[in-house]
C-alpha cells in the first residue's frame, strides 16, 4: 500500500483523460486509423492501468500490510531530492549554456563542479582531469567521428 | 565449394585482414560509446569503402557491424549505460554482476554469447538463407503490429515484481512515441505549437536519459561520495568454467534463434531481439526470480540475440535487397555505391562477393572473439576510476552522445528530460526498459496497424485471421494473464508465510 502509488495512479488516469480529449479532436480517417485513434487506444489502456494501480494502493485500506516491507519503491522525501534537483539545474544550465559558450569552454567548468559535487576534494587533480577529459572528447568526436560539437557563439 | 575456399583465403590476404581487424576494433569502440552506433561507424567508413574492392568493403562493414553489436555490452555492463540500443537488455543483469564484483565474468559471458549468436546466424545465412527469406516475406503489416505488442507485453510482464508498473511503463513509452508529426496523415500531435518536438522523441536520447542520466541523478543524492566507493572486481575468475559454459548454452541457443529470426524480419533489429530473448530465457528458467540480480544467463541470452541479428539481417539484404535493420540499410547503400546490387540475382551474377562475405563472417566471429577477449580484459580497469570522477565524465559522454544523433541540443534536452523522468521511475520501481521498448516499437505498431487496416478495408479481424499475427496476440494475452496470476500467487504465499 503506498500513497505515492495511489497518487500516481490518479495522475496517470488524469493524463489519459487529457490525451484522450486532445486526440478526439484530431481528424478521423475514412480507412485505416486516424492520427487520433491510436493515442486514444493507448490512453484508454493507460487509464485502466492507472485505475488498477490506484485500487491496489487505496490509502484507507486497513490490512496487515503495514508490517510488510514496502516493495513498491522507496519513499521520496524533499531532503532526498534536494541534491539531485540541484544537479539537474546545473545540468540544464550546462546544456543551455553550451549553445552560447560552446562545448570546449563550458565542459571543463561543468566537470570540475560535478566532480566536486560528488565529493572529490583534490582540486588540482580535478581541474586537470576536467581539462584533459574535455580535450580528449573534443578531439575524438571532432576529428574521429566528424561531429561538430557546439562552439562559442562569438567564433 | 571452390568459391567458399576462395572466400576463406581472401580474408587472410594481409591488407584485407588488417582492414577487417581495424573495423572490428573500431566497431567495439564505437559500440561501447553511448550515443554512437555501428550504423554511424559504417557511414564514416563509406568514403573508404568506395576505394576498396567490393569483397573487402563488405567484410569491413560486416566486421564493424559485428564488433559494434558486442561493443554495446561493454558500457552496459560497466557503467549501466547501453552503448547501443541492442545492449539495453544486457544492462539488466550485466551491471548487476559488476556491482557484485564480477565485471570480468559479465564481459566474457557477453563475448561468448555474441560469438555464439554471430556464428549461429552466419551458419543460417550460409545454409538456409533463401528458405529464411521466405519466412521474412510472410511477415506483413498485421504480423509486424502483433510482434510489437508481443514484444512489449512480454517485456513489461517480466521486468518488475509489479506487472502493472511494467505495463504502465511500456504503454507510457507507446504514448511518448505518438508525440510529433503523425507519419500517416502528417498532422501534429501533442506538440502544443512547439516546433522542436515536431520530430518526436528519438530512441537514443530516451535510452541515454532513462538508463544513464537517471543513474547520474540518483548517484547525486549521496553526499561527499558516500556509497560511491570503487567496487573491487574479481578478475581471477574472468573466464567461465565448463559448468558455467554448459549452463548458458540453452540461453545462448534461444538467444541466437530469436536473434536470427528477428534479424530476418526487415525493420526490426537488435533492440527488439535482445529483450525478447531475455524474456523467453527468463520465463523458461528455474531461476526466474533471480533474473536482474546478476545471472550469467541474463547476459548470454540478449548478447547471443543481438549478434544473432547480424547474420539474420544480412539474409533479406542479400537475397531480397531489403535491409533487415538500419545498419544493413546503410550497408546496402554502400554496396550500391560500389556497383553491387543485392537481390535474388546477386548469388548468380556476383557469387564471389556473396561467398566472400559468407566465409568472411565465420572468420570475423573468431576474430571478434580474440579481440573481444582483449577488450574484456582491459575495459574493467575503467572501474578503478573512482565513481566520483567517473559519473561526471559519463554524464558528459551522455550529453555528447545525445548531441551526436542530430547535431542538435534538442536531443540533449530530450535526454535530460527523460533522465528526470527515469530518476523518479527508479525511485518508485517503474522499470525503464519497457518504456524504451515502447518508444522503439510505438511507430512500428501504429504504422503497421494502419497499413493492415487499409489493406483489409478496416477489418480488424485481419489481426486474428492471419495465423502468425494471431499467435503473437494470443501469447501476449497469455503472458499478461500469467504475470498477473503469478503475482497474485506470490502475494498470497507471502501473506500466508507472514501469518
Amino acid at each position: 500500500m503506498s500513497k505515492v502509488d495511489f497518487g500516481t495512479g490518479i495522475g496517470i488516469m488524469a493524463l489519459s483523460v487529457a490525451v484522450f480529449l486532445i486526440a478526439r479532436k484530431m481528424p478521423d480517417a475514412k480507412i485505416g486509423i486516424g492520427p487520433g485513434e491510436y493515442p486514444m487506444v493507448v490512453a484508454g489502456v493507460l487509464f485502466i492501468l492507472g485505475l488498477v494501480l490506484s485500487l491496489q494502493n487505496i490509502p484507507w485500506k486497513t490490512n496487515a500490510r503495514k508490517t510488510v516491507k514496502d516493495i513498491d519503491g522507496k519513499p521520496i522525501s524533499l531532503q532526498m531530492i534536494k541534491r539531485p534537483f540541484f544537479m539537474a539545474i546545473v545540468v540544464f544550465a550546462y546544456i543551455r549554456g553550451m549553445f552560447y559558450l560552446g562545448f570546449l569552454l563550458l565542459t571543463p567548468f561543468f566537470l570540475f563542479f560535478a566532480i566536486w559535487f560528488f565529493g572529490y576534494r583534490r582540486y588540482v587533480r580535478a581541474a586537470a582531469i576536467s581539462i584533459i577529459t574535455t580535450s580528449v572528447i573534443y578531439v575524438v568526436f571532432y576529428y574521429g567521428f566528424q561531429v561538430l560539437l557546439p562552439r562559442f557563439i562569438l567564433f | 565449394m571452390g568459391l567458399f575456399l576462395q572466400g576463406f583465403l581472401s580474408i587472410f590476404d594481409p591488407m584485407t585482414f588488417l582492414f577487417v581487424t581495424l573495423a572490428i576494433i573500431g566497431g567495439i569502440i564505437i559500440g561501447a560509446i553511448p550515443g554512437l552506433t555501428s550504423s554511424m561507424g559504417i557511414i564514416l567508413l563509406l568514403p573508404m569503402v568506395y576505394k576498396l574492392p567490393p569483397e573487402v568493403s563488405l567484410l569491413v562493414m560486416a566486421g564493424l557491424y559485428c564488433g559494434g553489436m558486442y561493443g554495446g555490452s561493454i558500457s552496459a555492463i560497466l557503467i549501466n549505460t547501453p552503448g547501443a540500443p541492442a545492449a539495453s537488455a544486457t544492462v539488466l543483469d550485466g551491471h548487476a554482476m559488476t556491482k557484485k564484483g564480477q565485471a570480468g565474468k559479465a564481459l566474457s559471458t557477453a563475448l561468448i554469447g555474441s560469438f555464439f549468436g554471430g556464428l549461429f546466424s552466419t551458419l543460417c545465412l550460409a545454409l538456409i538463407a533463401p528458405q529464411l527469406a521466405k519466412v521474412a516475406l510472410k511477415f506483413q503489416a498485421a504480423e509486424y503490429f502483433s510482434l510489437s505488442i508481443f514484444g512489449l507485453t512480454i517485456m513489461a510482464g517480466s521486468s518488475t515484481k509489479n506487472i502493472v508498473k511494467g505495463l504502465i511503463s511500456g504503454f507510457f513509452g507507446l504514448l511518448i512515441s505518438t508525440v510529433g508529426i503523425d507519419t500517416i496523415v502528417g498532422i501534429e500531435r501533442f506538440t502544443f505549437g512547439n516546433p522542436y518536438i515536431m520530430g518526436g522523441f528519438s530512441m537514443l536520447p530516451v535510452l541515454i536519459g532513462v538508463f544513464a542520466l537517471s543513474q547520474f541523478f540518483e548517484d547525486a543524492e549521496r553526499k561527499k561520495g558516500v556509497g560511491l566507493e570503487i567496487i573491487k572486481q574479481d578478475l581471477s575468475s574472468f573466464m567461465l568454467n565448463s559448468k558455467e559454459l554448459k549452463g548458458i548454452l540453452p540461453a545462448m541457443l534461444i538467444g541466437a534463434v530469436v536473434g536470427t529470426i528477428i534479424g530476418i524480419i526487415p525493420g526490426t533489429g537488435g533492440a527488439i531481439a535482445c529483450f525478447l530473448a531475455y524474456d523467453i530465457v527468463r520465463n523458461l528458467s528455474k531461476k526466474k526470480d533471480q533474473f536482474g540480480t546478476g545471472l550469467i544467463e541474463g547476459v548470454a541470452a540478449p548478447e547471443a540475440a543481438n549478434n544473432g541479428t547480424t547474420g539474420g539481417a544480412l539474409i533479406p539484404m542479400l537475397t531480397l535487397g531489403i535491409p533487415g535493420d538500419v545498419t544493413t540499410a546503410i550497408m546496402l547503400g554502400g554496396l550500391l555505391l560500389i556497383g553491387v546490387r543485392p537481390g535474388p540475382l546477386l548469388f548468380v551474377e556476383r557469387p564471389e562477393v556473396v561467398y566472400s562475405l559468407l566465409s568472411g563472417m565465420f572468420i570475423i566471429q573468431f576474430m571478434m572473439l580474440g579481440l573481444g577477449l582483449a577488450a574484456a580484459k582491459i575495459s574493467p580497469k575503467i572501474l578503478d576510476i573512482p565513481p566520483m570522477l567517473m559519473m561526471p565524465i559519463v554524464a558528459v559522454f551522455c550529453v555528447v552522445g545525445a548531441y551526436t544523433l542530430g547535431n542538435s541540443l534538442y536531443d540533449v534536452l530530450v535526454a535530460f528530460a527523460f533522465g528526470i523522468i527515469g530518476y523518479f521511475m527508479r525511485k518508485r520501481w517503474y522499470p525503464g526498459a519497457p518504456m524504451v521498448l515502447g518508444v522503439i516499437l510505438g511507430p512500428m505498431a501504429e504504422e503497421n496497424l494502419n497499413r493492415a487496416l487499409v489493406v483489409s478495408r478496416n477489418d480488424w479481424g485481419v489481426l486474428i485471421t492471419r495465423p502468425i499475427s494471431a499467435a503473437f496476440l494470443i501469447v501476449s494475452l497469455l503472458s499478461v494473464i500469467w504475470a498477473f496470476y503469478s503475482a497474485r500467487k506470490k502475494a498470497h504465499v507471502k501473506k500466508t508465510c507472514h501469518k
